[in-house]
């Protein structure tokens, strides 16, 4: 079993930290030769390389997978800030898999300490207690119910399990939650397949009416007060009514500090008598780090995504038993 | 000189006495409140919990009533159960060993009455198979999870807080301000956790 390890990670081996992962790789040797797993012994692997969220000390996930997997929940967190951490281990003892996922969590503090939004995926292949265990911070429960945990486990991952493919199922249940995260909610009810908690009931047709009409009373709003500034008035001067909006000028620019002042230009066609109207400009957004630049995991960017990320470990969320558990 | 030099000794150790009699009392009353607040914190977040349990159940009775027509007894068993626990709260000011005896009591009727209710749904395969009572089943799995969690939790802060105020010299001072000890959950027999159903 060491060996295939050696071989897939040869590479990081020779890259560099390799006294690292050759003492990681000769201590998990005395683990598997054990086989059981328990709270201590399980690899938390983000705390070398904070790209990797899979620990596969049994190297049930393919490498190809693991790859897929820490790519797709790199971007994950990279765009939600969402913590997931994946775990496939053969056996876990004499522990019971739901409470064992819950302390794992609880230790390693999956999730950012301020959103309790980590999620931890957990896989047993012994078949005395196989499962996929799901168990969701307490940010979490909001958006990924329990119900939706198990929907994606049977809809995803225990049909190609069962078949003893836990390696893809593995890869496409995490495919799957990352995609039901990140889409809306009219998206989420196709990934789930069925219907989406938030909306058992129908839209009603008047709040439709209302959704559609909105705009356009914007759209009228907006061109009838084009209207009011560009119509005919009656001249002050010589009170015919060919007085009329001709420009608007640039007084002083709008900077991000400062708002600026336009002047409308006012003037009729049959006198020439010239009116100007001081207008203020909004102060401009956004430049010189004024606006809010929401740019997610900024931490995460500066790292290469082809291992030569820095360790980390999660961020210090909380779960409180949330998610559920598949039996197969 | 002398006698004033004595004088201003004198207050300045009673001073000084004051000063650090009023940091003891003032540390270990706060370290009290503060315990006492994350007891009570847990004990909410216990209740929340069953809560939650007890808001499921008239969702999984309108379920299974669909298919399991022969079992109106079960069903029953279990809405009086549920109206039952829901009559019992504790105030959390108030957790004593009768108290959450009473609410813990409610609480395993309900729990073996559900159990009683998913042992008959596994003579209607139907009902098993339908997708609406997996899910329900998925939730009131969570649910009994949470709560296992949430009482271990509540049994950790509890146990902290009674060490505390029972231990010298802060037993002085809890006595005084009427810091009492709070009840531990205790392993119901046979109904701590809800029956595991294969799927």
């Amino acid at each position: 079993m060491l060996l295939p390890y050696v071989i897939l990670n040869l590479q990081k081996v020779v890259k560099g930290r390799g006294i690292f992962l050759l003492l990681f790789l000769l201590f998990s040797y005395t683990i598997i030769s054990g086989a059981e797993y328990s709270l201590e012994t399980i690899p938390n692997v983000r705390l070398s390389n904070r790209n990797y969220y899979v620990s596969n000390p049994d190297g049930i996930i393919s490498q190809t997978d693991v790859n897929r997997i820490n790519s797709t929940l790199r971007s994950l967190e990279d765009s939600l800030s969402i913590e997931v951490a994946v775990v496939a281990v053969g056996s876990i003892g004499i522990n019971e898999p739901r409470m064992f996922a819950t302390d794992l969590f609880q230790k390693w503090g999956i999730g950012k300490k301020a959103d309790d939004n980590g999620l931890l995926i957990l896989l047993i292949t012994d078949p005395s207690q196989r499962s996929v265990v799901f168990e969701t911070g307490y940010g979490l429960e909001g958006v990924l119910p329990d119900a939706i945990c198990y929907r994606l486990q049977q809809r995803y991952m225990i049909p190609l399990m069962r078949e003893g493919n836990f390696s893809e199922g593995m890869a496409e249940g995490v495919a799957a939650v990352s995609e039901y995260l990140k889409a809306s909610d009219y998206e989420r009810a196709e990934i789930a397949g069925g219907k989406t908690p938030l909306t058992d009931s129908e839209l009603p047709i008047g709040l439709l009416v209302l959704i559609f009409l909105f705009p356009v009373g914007i759209m009228v709003l907006a061109l009838y007060a084009n209207y009011l500034k560009h119509r005919k008035r009656k001249c002050p001067n010589c009170g015919k009514k060919t007085f009329r909006y001709i420009k608007t000028e640039t007084v002083q620019a709008a900077t991000t500090r400062s708002a600026g002042i336009a002047e409308e230009i006012y003037r009729c066609s049959n006198c020439g008598y010239t009116e100007r109207k001081r207008k203020n400009i909004n102060r401009l957004n956004g430049g010189g780090g004024m606006g809010p630049v929401i740019f997610g995991g900024m931490g995460g960017l500066g790292d290469g995504r082809s291992g030569g990320g820095f360790g980390g470990s999660f961020g210090g969320g909380r779960s409180g038993g949330g998610g559920s558990i598949s039996r197969f | 000189m002398g006698k004033s030099k004595g004088i201003w000794i004198t207050r300045g150790v009673i001073i000084l006495l004051v000063v650090i009699g009023y940091s003891f009392f003032k540390g270990r009353y706060n370290t009290m409140v503060t315990q006492k607040e994350s007891v009570k914190t847990a004990w909410r977040q216990v209740e929340n919990q069953y809560q939650r349990r007890l808001d499921l159940i008239p969702n999984l009775v309108n379920t299974v009533k669909g298919y399991a027509t022969h079992e109106q007894e079960t069903l029953q068993g279990v809405v009086e159960a549920r109206a039952k626990a829901s009559s019992v709260n504790i105030n959390p000011e108030n957790l004593t060993e009768e108290s959450l005896r009473q609410f813990q009591n409610a609480q395993s009727e309900v729990s073996s009455a559900l159990s009683r209710l998913l042992v008959t749904v596994e003579r209607y395969p139907d009902l098993k198979a339908n997708q609406n009572f997996l899910e329900l089943q998925a939730q009131l799995e969570g649910t009994e999870n949470r709560i296992a969690v949430a009482r271990q939790r509540y049994n950790e802060v509890a146990q902290e807080y009674n060490t505390y105020i029972r231990t010298f010299p802060t037993n002085i001072i809890a006595g005084m301000f009427g810091f009492t000890p709070k009840a531990y959950f205790t392993a119901d027999a046979g109904a701590e956790r809800a029956p595991t159903v294969e799927f």
